[in-house]
């Protein structure tokens, strides 16, 4: 596999005269999970929709384990594995004949096609649905036996779109396993969500969608990091009266916004993890003692607020 | 067990052939076959007293309309439902990311949806046999109709899959395949006695005229003429006779050839276009070929069927051709015109690109050229057309002044009528078009109808609201050299003229006005797109 599993430069998406992607280049390392988050209307599923060679873009490059999706889109089709959000299966077969059925469709030879669909089955614990209709599973399950079939013919590149959705946390938890091991195995996974905590857990890459462009891309880490820089909500309980360290606090300039209330003080404060502990001990250096000193974890909503240059609500 | 079915067919035979519901269905379809062979053969043999090979023989027009009943009909509507569901469903788009080839998919699909048809279809097959052994039907004579009654089945399972990928709605998928087959057997056919014979080609007819019916009692005499006709000639094509069954099979092949053409672009592509511009250029190109070859021993013998065939045919050729044309031009144009968005889309793509333009062949290219080509080869070939029809008039027995009939009227109109097309086509979008043709080119005829109900007197208006419509202009062209022999008071053709060009003018400042503000949106466009890169 080349460097790079998933690549695409200057992606342009349009229906009519609404623009859903707009120059999107990523490189999405081979091996990696990779995360896409945005909240709805970011254009992630036009992104993988296309990556997926089911959306023709308005132009742009895609290249999918080193093969250009529009040259050679049967050979790029044997790489990817696609699950679709809220992806739907074949109501009047069993949950094996539609297995088998895609068996057939990807041409596995025949003597591998039954103990590949039990394989797959048993890995979403799917093994005692296997004989029921499709059309009497509930949503979680169904997207368990869609996730098997996404999996059947050993895809090196798997694009996931909201693939937690409808599941419950053991299945949630067992997808998290799932994909890590696929990830082991050399496969490159591309998911989106518009949880950021929920994609921070699986992957070891993000890239944040908003409006149609790439606001930013990186190690977990470090959009964790950049998402905590964003102002947050801080409260304090002070051990007796608030004022002393609502002054300490207004004078150090610590913090942008103060309330000082019922024995507590909340303000909004701007730097990262690292910042916030430095507050703290300074607190502790000056003499007040706290009994809550309580940061409100930051997430998406607030990273994009902030890139879209808007306050943080007070 | 292993198998090299195709794995389409395999998840149908799964799904549609579960005993519970195949069995019901089978047994119907025994009972109904059943009832239909011994009632015709018992009927045949003990009250008509024939012989038991004739009484086998009788039983085979009961047995073919059954299997048409459950392949043409019941058959279309589950590949033409089938398929919408699943796009619906989004289980197509899984099957579009398969790497499997996408003939074998329609192939898969073809003979996968309607497989539980197929199976009823069995049911009959105990009954045909002992038909075919006891009636001692030869084998050139069950072959080759056979031959063409599947081609037949394939053509309209192609148009139901072809229907289902470009409609949004399954049930007007089914409907209008369901519908198309129904119209091709009952409305279509009388095109024949207009000498446009080609759409009979398109069901079992002349098959069963020329390989069945003969062997019946009676023969084909004692069937319908029309019916009996489509046996016992070839095909006339220009100067020659074409075997039925040959053009048949060319006619039905050359179809099913456009609809995978349509399938496959859709399946490559699902906001493609159903034809590209070329496929939509050969489509229209050949209509006309065919349709010209069809009509031409009708113009090459005109002045030997006396005044009512001559005068019938100097009106009905051009204004059939013409109207056929017209038809065709227009539902391709629909098709491969571009919307708005799509242009836009070409823009882009062409400005990233760097290109000077796009090549005329492209999806997001305007139509206007294919357009242009289209108008001039059907104004161009009904000019000729009348030319010739004219200027073999010299024989006929006809008496009046054909220099009167101006023949560059309706080759102009119809021409004319594509341009204009377009035009509001590319520049209102399809729901403000069909909004167009709904006040412009269909309620004028109907308003006209009414006033001519309401009162003679009215007819003047009548002519001039009947020409705004491109059709009601196109008919009142065609009709012209009508009017000239019908006797119509002078002052009565003095205004049909006037109608006549009121609504060419009417046309023309319309197509200008559009064509002008489509330039000018196309201009602004690119100067947009331009600039924001």
């Amino acid at each position: 596999m080349p460097e790079y599993a998933i690549e695409t430069t200057d992606l342009r998406i349009d229906y009519g005269d609404f623009t859903a992607v707009e120059s999107l280049s990523l490189r999405i390392p081979t091996g990696s999970i990779y995360g896409l988050v945005g909240p709805n209307g970011a254009g992630k599923t036009s992104t993988i929709r296309a990556l997926a060679g089911l959306l023709d873009p308005t132009f742009g490059e895609i290249r999918l384990g080193g093969v250009d999706l529009r040259e050679e889109p049967h050979a790029a089709f044997r790489l990817i594995g696609y699950m679709p959000d809220l992806a739907p299966v074949i109501p009047d077969l069993t949950v094996r004949e539609f297995l088998f059925f895609f068996a057939g469709m990807y041409a596995l030879p025949e003597d591998e096609r039954r103990p590949r669909v039990e394989e797959v089955l048993a890995h979403v614990r799917m093994t005692e649905a296997a004989d029921k209709l499709a059309s009497t599973l509930s949503r979680g399950m169904t997207q368990r036996v869609v996730l098997a079939k996404t999996l059947l013919h050993r895809p090196s590149v798997l694009l996931l779109d909201e693939p937690a959705s409808g599941m419950d946390p053991i299945a949630r938890l067992d997808l998290r396993a799932t994909l890590e091991d696929l990830r082991k195995g050399g496969c490159t996974i591309l998911v989106s969500s518009h949880i950021l905590s929920e994609l921070a857990e699986m992957c070891t890459d993000l890239a944040v969608l908003h409006r149609g462009e790439l606001r930013m891309s990186g190690s977990v880490r470090s959009i964790l990091n950049r998402a905590h820089s964003a102002e947050r909500l801080l409260r304090l309980e002070p051990l007796g009266d608030p004022a002393p360290l609502a002054a300490f606090l207004e004078s150090g300039g610590h913090l942008n916004y103060i309330k000082s209330g019922e024995g507590e003080i909340e303000g909004t404060f701007a730097g990262t993890d690292e910042a916030l502990a430095d507050l703290l001990a300074a607190i502790v250096q000056a003499g007040h003692r706290l009994r809550a000193f309580e940061p409100k974890r930051s997430g998406l909503e607030e990273l994009l607020r902030e890139l879209d240059g808007e306050a943080t609500p007070k | 067990m292993k198998t090299r079915l195709n794995p389409l067919i395999l998840r149908y035979a799964s799904a549609r052939l579960r005993p519970r519901p195949l069995i019901f269905r089978l047994l119907a379809t025994l009972i109904v076959v059943s009832f239909a062979f011994f009632m015709t053969f018992l009927l045949a043999r003990e009250q008509a007293d024939l012989d038991t090979v004739a009484a086998a023989r009788g039983t085979l027009i009961p047995l073919i309309f059954i299997q048409g009943i459950l392949l043409m009909l019941m058959g279309t509507g589950a590949v033409a439902s089938g398929i919408t569901q699943e796009k619906l469903d989004g289980v197509l788009d899984y099957q579009r990311m398969t790497p499997m080839p996408a003939w074998k998919k329609v192939l898969g699909y073809l003979f996968g949806l309607p497989v539980r048809e197929y199976a009823m279809f069995a049911v009959t097959l105990p009954f045909l046999a002992y038909a075919l052994i006891r009636g001692a039907v030869p084998f050139g004579a069950w072959a080759p109709f056979y031959l063409l009654f599947f081609s037949g089945v394939w053509l309209y399972h192609m148009t139901g899959f072809a229907a289902a990928m470009i409609t949004r709605r399954w049930r007007w998928a089914a409907r209008i395949t369901q519908g198309m087959v129904l119209v091709l057997y009952l409305f279509l056919p009388q095109l024949s006695h207009l000498g446009i014979v080609f759409f009979e080609y398109l069901t079992v007819r002349p098959a069963l005229a020329q390989f069945i019916l003969p062997l019946l009692r009676g023969g084909v005499e004692a069937y319908p003429e029309l019916l009996a006709r489509l046996g016992d000639r070839d095909v006339p094509f220009f100067q020659w006779g074409i075997s039925s069954a040959v053009f048949a099979l060319i006619l039905q092949g050359a179809l099913i050839a456009l609809f995978y053409r349509m399938i496959e672009r859709k399946w490559n592509r699902e906001s493609a276009p159903a034809l590209g511009k070329i496929s939509g250029s050969v489509a229209f190109f050949a209509v006309i070929f065919t349709a010209l070859g069809n009509l031409w021993p009708r113009v090459t013998t005109i002045g030997e069927s006396g005044p009512a065939g001559d005068i019938a045919a100097l009106v009905a050729v051009p204004l059939v051709f013409g109207l056929l044309g017209l038809f065709a031009g227009l539902l391709i144009l629909r098709v491969i015109c571009p919307e708005r968005m799509d242009f836009r889309r070409g823009l882009l793509r062409q400005r990233k690109f760097g290109w000077t333009r796009l090549p005329w062949w492209y999806d997001e290219t305007s139509a206007r050229a294919c357009t242009v080509a289209f108008a001039v080869v059907l104004a161009g070939v009904l000019y000729f057309m009348q030319r010739t029809l004219y200027g073999r008039m010299g024989g006929s027995a006809l008496d009046f002044d054909f220099s009167a009939v101006p023949l560059w009227f309706l080759p102009l109109v119809c021409g004319l009528t594509l341009v204009y097309f377009h035009s509001t086509r590319e520049y209102l979008g399809d729901k403000n078009q069909l909004l167009l043709g709904l006040l412009v080119w269909i309620a004028p005829i109907l308003l006209g109808l009414v006033l001519t109900a309401a009162s003679l007197e009215l007819r003047t208006a009548a002519y001039f609201l009947f020409a705004l419509s491109p059709w009601g202009l196109t008919i009142l062209g065609g009709t012209a050299p009508l009017a000239l022999v019908t006797g119509e008071a002078a002052e009565d053709l003095a205004r049909l003229a006037q109608a006549r060009m009121f609504g060419l003018i009417a046309m023309l400042a319309l197509t200008l006005y559009f064509q002008a503000r489509l330039w000018l949106w196309q201009t602004r466009a690119h100067k947009e797109l331009s600039g924001s890169g």
